[in-house]
């Protein structure tokens, strides 16, 4: 809809920044800002304050008692896997502080009516969707879980956001492939991978949640569209030793990798019993019983050639630590 | 001054004219850049005849601040008589500069280019009244994939 100068409310009136918190839900004294380019419409993180209406049996006809409950601050917000971005949101979704915790991260969201700040935002779970091998196919899709939401009109669209920094063009898919018993290749050419952090909520203090705790990882993958064929299903359906790894490229030479050393199946209710063909491809989890359950590495150097080491050799010799490994060198 | 398009349109341009075969065969090469002035009169004189020319640029918002520019460039080659041949010849020959173009984006990934793809080739044969042969006219497009931020 077009604003007051007749421009729409769209693409380049649209501003975000993240900044990692010292402590939970406030700003960072020093804070590091990082720019993060939006799709068009794609954030999507607003606060709603849910009321409910408990049963007094101590009512009229005019109405009942409503309570406000707590402020509930969730949302998502899409983006193009560009080369820092994803850096950054790898390190968001994956990074664990000493206590087992995710990092939290303050939001400046800028729209001409309507500049927020949101503060203690974490990622509640991240999304990974390719849907094919062409540019902009690769998005990422952080929802994010927050404590508190506010206005600051003190951001200035044009000196608060730096974009300098950022590679104009995002990683693109190059392939990805399903092994069994690090022998048989399955060619995926779609799939969505989403990393969830289990965040859990805390008591209300003040209308505000009090804390948000991570609770256990779990790396799910959806093969929207795979080459199966009668052994990859067999394999399924016998608990074979599965694992996963998706490559993307750039023209500058950036790298990305993704590794899902073992994966299993994770039985749900629409899925075929034991004894029936498997139609559709089920959806995998990842598990961590030899090594980390995702192995990660993103090589920032113009024309870098560090590359993980292949799936098999990663396999067979299973990591002590369950840290991701990121292979990151700063341009 | 210095725009991503003119950098793509010469930087193909002169990938073209260091190909040994094109460079062997063809007699005029069509710049469209500053000098003499060139008439795209198509005189057998001047044939086999390579030019490249700007056609046509389409705009995609990708994000609040970056932009796709999917720019069309026109090879058009010329060959005088009706054997279709030497035409081919050079078509191929033009096809493998572009193929080479595509994997290292001719150096310009940096500036934003994300892709080089040869899209779609038309053959004419074509002859005016004076002419004593007609020509094969190919008509190469060739569309170069510009990501660029805060260019308007």
């Amino acid at each position: 809809m077009p604003g007051l100068t007749g421009n729409p409310h769209y693409s380049y009136h649209r501003h975000l920044r993240a900044s990692r918190e010292a402590t939970f839900g406030a700003v960072n004294p020093a804070p590091t800002w990082q720019a993060l380019p939006i799709l068009g419409d794609g954030y999507k993180l607003l606060a709603t304050a849910p009321r409910f209406r408990p049963e007094t049996n101590f009512h009229g006809y005019d109405g009942n008692v409503s309570i406000h409950h707590v402020l509930e601050l969730t949302g998502s917000h899409t983006m193009l896997a560009w080369p820092e971005c994803a850096l950054y949101l790898m390190h968001a979704t994956l990074d664990r502080d000493a206590n087992d915790d995710v990092y939290s991260y303050t939001h400046d969201y800028y729209t001409p009516p309507d500049p927020r700040r949101i503060l203690g935002a974490v990622v509640e779970s991240l999304a990974i969707n390719v849907s094919g091998t062409g540019d902009s196919d690769v998005q990422f899709v952080p929802t994010w879980h927050a404590r508190d939401e506010r206005q600051n009109d003190a951001l200035d669209p044009d000196s608060d956001f730096d974009y300098t920094g950022l590679t104009c063009i995002p990683f693109m898919f190059r392939d990805a492939r399903i092994e069994i018993d690090t022998v048989l290749s399955i060619d995926v050419e779609a799939f969505t991978l989403t990393i969830s952090n289990a965040i859990s909520v805390g008591p209300n203090r003040l209308g505000r949640v009090s804390y948000l705790i991570a609770g256990e990882r779990t790396i799910g993958l959806d093969l929207t569209r795979a080459n199966l064929d009668q052994e990859s299903r067999q394999a399924i359906r016998l608990g074979t030793n599965l694992s996963f790894e998706a490559r993307f490229n750039h023209p500058e030479g950036h790298l990305f990798q993704l590794q899902l050393p073992e994966l299993g199946v994770e039985e749900s209710d629409e899925s075929a019993s034991r004894t029936e063909v498997t139609k559709e491809a089920p959806r995998l989890v990842a598990a961590n019983c030899v090594g980390p359950d995702i192995i990660w590495g993103i090589d920032l150097a113009p024309g870098g050639t560090t590359t993980l080491p292949p799936l098999a050799t990663t396999t067979g010799a299973p990591t002590t630590t369950g840290a991701p490994t990121t292979t990151t060198t700063s341009a | 001054m210095a725009n991503p398009f003119t950098d793509g349109r010469q930087a193909l341009l002169a990938r073209l004219q260091a190909d040994p075969t094109l460079d062997a065969a063809v007699t005029e090469w069509h710049e469209w850049g500053s000098g003499l002035i060139q008439r795209y009169d198509f005189l057998p004189a001047s044939c086999p005849l390579i030019s490249v020319a700007p056609a046509a640029l389409d705009e995609d918002d990708l994000s609040n601040i970056t932009d796709r520019f999917p720019q069309s460039l026109e090879i058009v080659i010329l060959t005088d008589g009706q054997d279709a041949e030497p035409g081919e010849e050079l078509l191929a020959a033009a096809l493998a500069v572009v193929q080479q173009a595509r994997a290292d984006r001719m150096g310009l990934a940096a500036e934003g280019l994300a892709g080089i793809n040869p899209q779609s080739t038309q053959w004419d044969i074509y002859a005016t009244e004076r002419d004593p042969r007609p020509r094969w006219l190919i008509r190469l497009r060739v569309e170069l994939i510009w990501y660029l931020r805060e260019l308007l």
